[in-house]
């Protein structure tokens, strides 16, 4: 490359650098750092050590109130949880409630299942019907007469006559 | 005793609690609005994560030039940039907690201006403002000479500009950040998450694609 050349390229690489500095040749307005000195100054601090403490301490709180309502026994005949849905489709009549208590089964000690029964248990019905039982009398059938089947004739089959193959040449 | 924040030196911290006892103890000194200029980087890094916004809004007087041009670069629109420069700067607040020191404030919040511009880049909104021509963005100079040369050398310009303009974006980001002049290479390896080598191949690769399509359009010398 001679001497003359490199001047040139030296001149474009100028060229291209100064332009190249100029497309990003530009200042901030004041609007940028205004605008972020208003969105910080409303937040207050960014990170706080003791805001992170709190938070933690409030979640263990919440956690251990969580675990303690749902370990907490039955008390007043009534279940700490909700009933499960299943609890609906018991049968009206249970044979178990029904049932004269045992031996050494005291009144206390009923009590609490037959408040729980008086809840999952339908109205009893049976007690003061309003309608009159229907009464269904059976119906009475006729057999229906079939007439016997007449004799069949039998089919006679003749036995079918059979030649002998007949070579040609013998 | 407060706790040390993590990846920070004792020094540091050390430093940062005599400078805001300092500050604390004694009211002729403590304002440090005229003072506040001497304080490192480093040290308004911790005072702001204590919250305190005047540290932070001195961190921004002091990175927002290198930031706004960091995202000029690569969208090329003057609100853009800005917008995004503000989101950066709002976002390294939020994020302080989590600044672990291993690198300056500025290499970090150059990194993360650049991550949010690049995004907003392949967003729609940035593919559409691209259509803009970059030169109604900046203008370059033009020196000032006798009429022909004048309008001849305006003309070789606009021709530089539609040069850099039709580079790949890869080739174009490191031309223009390197020669912003804001930042050294090493920076703007750490920006772009390349190795220095590939940063120097790239400037170089897109000063000689500039020439190669000068050259293209009758610039016989450009090659």
């Amino acid at each position: 490359m001679s001497m003359r050349d490199e001047r040139h390229d030296d001149a474009f690489d100028e060229l291209i650098g100064s332009v190249a500095k100029a497309l990003t040749a530009s200042e901030p307005t004041r609007a940028l750092r205004s605008g972020v000195r208003e969105r910080i100054g409303r937040r207050g601090p960014a990170w706080s050590p003791t805001a992170a403490w709190a938070f933690a301490a409030a979640t263990v709180l919440a956690v251990v109130f969580a675990g303690w309502n749902f370990m907490r026994p039955v008390e007043d005949g009534r279940p700490a949880r909700p009933a499960p849905a299943r609890a609906t489709s018991v049968p009206p009549r249970q044979p178990a409630l029904e049932t004269t208590p045992s031996i050494g089964q005291t009144a206390e000690s009923r009590a609490p299942q037959e408040g729980l029964a008086a809840a999952v248990a339908p109205p009893m019905e049976e007690e003061s019907p309003l309608i009159p039982p229907i009464t269904i009398e059976p119906l009475s059938t006729t057999r229906i007469a079939v007439n016997e089947s007449s004799e069949v004739m039998p089919i006679e089959i003749e036995p079918l006559q059979i030649e002998p193959l007949q070579l040609s040449g013998q | 005793m407060a706790a040390k924040p993590e990846g920070v030196g004792w020094e540091l911290v050390i430093g940062s609690w005599e400078f805001a006892a300092r500050c604390a103890t004694d009211p002729t000194t403590a304002p440090a609005r005229g003072s506040i200029e001497r304080v490192t980087d480093e040290e308004l890094v911790l005072l702001a994560r204590q919250g305190d916004p005047d540290a932070f809004d001195q961190l921004v007087a002091r990175h927002q030039t290198a930031v706004y041009r960091a995202a000029l670069a690569a969208l090329r629109v003057r609100e853009d940039a800005e917008e995004v420069a503000q989101d950066a700067f709002i976002r390294a607040w939020k994020a302080l907690g989590r600044f672990r020191g291993d690198s300056s404030f500025r290499t970090w919040i150059l990194r993360i201006v650049w991550n949010r511009a690049i995004s907003h880049r392949r967003g729609l909104a940035g593919w559409l403002r691209r259509a803009t021509p970059i030169a109604d963005v900046a203008e370059p100079a033009t020196k000032a000479g006798d009429g022909h040369t004048g309008v001849h050398n305006a003309q070789l310009q606009a021709h530089v500009v539609s040069a850099i303009q039709a580079l790949t974006p890869k080739l174009r980001d490191a031309l223009l950040l390197a020669q912003s002049g804001e930042y050294q290479y090493d920076e703007i390896a750490q920006m772009l998450s390349i190795p220095l080598g590939t940063v120097k191949w790239r400037i170089s690769e897109a000063r000689r694609k500039v020439r190669e399509r000068l050259a293209a359009l009758g610039y016989v010398d450009a090659r």
